[in-house]
């Protein structure tokens, strides 16, 4: 059946629902979850940074004094809707595999979450940005990720069990983290009033994908080798994810005041206007490295250590002036033959999906269930 | 920023305002945590629906010193009508379960491990309500009298979950109710060790 037009918000809440039934959500797993729209405290009553800093932060776009900073600010929102929905789609699959109760709790809670966000930026598309807005809300619908339409590379990768969905939840999710807080200090109020009750969803999810590894580790019975194997996989796309280097686009939209930076209410420096994709990326990165420690500290003596791949390796051309180079994890740079011998071997493969298959069938792959924790 | 203003004054004879007990949060929470994260990851992550009689004797043992308790079959039976009609925040199924003896606090036990949104009922949150002002029932017997207590401690917690900023919510698996209680319980902890 052909889509409706979205004219109004209840028109786009009836394709939410048609798309929850067309991605196969199990939409009567979801219990009493509520979808709303849900508004924190700003930062503060002023634009924080930029150009417009000290004036009052902006009620609607019409109040936002250009018309390129509208359209930025709408394409910021876009972006971060289209994540949320893609988020659910790569993981529809995984309600049917969950190795305890508490763990499919835990997705439909991250999943319904995840909704939620989209949700949100879709109410502010629709509600303040017209016509226009409206048309974009409902393309958050249209796009799927299992067909690579998905806006951001790490969106159109599919999630495949559950080693792949805490690894995804602990580091993509993980750059989620860091947009939100970011777009928390926009000088657009509504959005800078959606991330709050946002991020304090998101600590739950990332908290289920680091606690996720931890239960792997201590139940030993997935190969370090193998984890490492889905750190390659996906900690590259969530390097990619901060966007270019040198990027025009964020130093506009900080000069504009509409997304600043990760750490914004505690850094007195001057902002490099160059470097602010490279900066978040860099504050991400040694965010990561301190979990993988923590991991580390749980595996068994001898066993080789987990490691944060490289921010040359494995990086998208468009993005990084590594991209696409023959670099191995740990930065070292290798021949194009080498390399193509080392991503068969680094990234997860038949042979691996074919093992994990096999470790799946076992009751005690995950801590507490006969593994050191339940000891 | 009305809502910060109002969580950073202290309520009358508190020791702290909500704000700063937001923000010992995370230190609060993974301390008290880190004492029982086996036995609560035991708790959460073997229960299953229907529930058997190993899940409610390991829920009847969280904090509780000495051996798990044997469990009849009746209680678990009972248990188990009781989760079907338990919908957060109505606690009046549990009283099913007062015919077994249980308490106040051993029934919340039971529902937070089975449907986490129910805080464990513990004297040591109560106390560490008291000190931020606030007021509930120390945990007492599983009759309506004891299940209004509960309500007024869920209550007392919800509005702390709602306030509490993102900002002071550790990353981890576990429902606010969770990370709020232990908090609240650490608090008390920490307080008392610091008067001796």
């Amino acid at each position: 059946m052909p889509a409706q037009t979205v004219r109004t918000f209840d028109d786009w809440i009836r394709e939410f629902q048609a798309w929850q039934t067309e991605i196969g959500f199990p939409k009567q797993l979801l219990g009493d979850f509520k979808f709303e729209e849900k508004f924190g405290d700003p930062c503060g009553p002023n634009v924080e940074f930029g150009e417009f800093k000290g004036r009052p932060k902006w009620e609607t776009p019409m109040q936002v004094p250009l018309q390129d900073m509208r359209d930025g600010l709408m394409n910021l929102i876009v972006y971060q809707g289209d994540t949320e929905f893609a988020s659910v789609e790569q993981q529809r699959h995984l309600v049917k595999t969950a190795p305890t109760d508490y763990d499919l709790k835990s997705i439909l809670r991250v999943m319904s979450e995840e909704m939620r966000h989209g949700w949100q930026m879709c109410y502010l598309l629709v509600t303040h940005f017209g016509k226009t807005g409206a048309i974009e809300a409902q393309k958050q619908l249209q796009r799927r990720s299992w067909n690579k339409e998905r806006l951001l590379g790490s969106f159109n990768e599919p999630v495949d069990h559950w080693l792949d969905f805490f690894t995804y939840t602990d580091f993509v999710d993980r750059d989620g983290k860091y947009q939100l807080r970011m777009l928390s200090h926009s000088g657009f109020a509504p959005l800078a009033k959606s991330m709050g009750p946002m991020l304090k969803e998101e600590s739950f999810h990332l908290g289920t994908g680091q606690t996720g590894l931890r239960r792997i580790l201590q139940a030993g019975k997935i190969p370090t080798a193998i984890v490492q194997q889905y750190f390659n996989k996906w900690v590259p796309t969530a390097f990619d994810l901060f966007g270019k280097d040198k990027s025009t686009p964020a130093r506009l939209y900080y000069v504009w005041g509409l997304k600043g930076r990760y750490d914004e209410d505690t850094n007195a420096e001057t902002p490099d206007l160059d470097d602010l994709n490279a900066h978040a990326r860099a504050l991400y990165r040694r965010e990561v490295e301190e979990l993988v420690v923590q991991l580390n500290a749980l595996l068994a003596p001898g066993e080789p250590k987990l490691v944060v791949p490289d921010l040359k390796f494995r990086r998208d051309p468009k993005l990084s002036e590594h991209g696409g180079q023959p670099y191995d994890i740990h930065g070292k740079r290798l021949s194009d033959r080498e390399y193509e011998d080392y991503l068969a071997r680094n990234l997860p493969n038949e042979e691996t999906k074919a093992r994990l298959d096999e470790i799946f069938k076992t009751p005690d792959w995950i801590a507490p269930k006969g593994g050191p924790a339940a000891a | 920023m009305r809502g910060q203003a109002v969580a950073s004054r202290r309520r009358p004879g508190a020791t702290l305002s909500d704000q700063e007990f937001f923000e010992q949060v995370p230190r609060l929470f993974w301390a008290c945590h880190a004492r029982e994260e086996t036995a609560y990851h035991l708790g959460i992550y073997l229960a299953h629906r229907p529930p058997d009689g190993s899940e409610v004797a390991r829920a009847l043992a969280f904090r509780a010193p000495g051996p798990a308790p044997a469990v009849a079959s009746d209680l678990v039976r009972d248990f188990q009508a009781a989760l079907a009609d338990l919908h957060y925040p109505d606690a009046k199924p549990l009283l099913r379960l007062a015919r077994h003896g249980l308490d106040a606090r051993q029934a919340a036990s039971l529902a937070h491990f089975e449907l986490p949104s129910y805080p464990l009922y513990e004297p040591l949150a109560v106390k560490g309500l008291l000190l931020l002002g606030r007021v509930a029932p120390m945990p007492g017997r599983l009759d309506e009298p004891g299940l209004r207590g509960y309500r007024t401690f869920m209550q007392q917690l919800d509005e702390l979950k709602e306030a509490v900023p993102f900002t002071c919510v550790p990353e981890a698996p576990y429902y606010l109710s969770r990370v709020v209680e232990a908090a609240l319980t650490e608090l008390a902890v920490e307080q008392s060790e610091a008067a001796k």
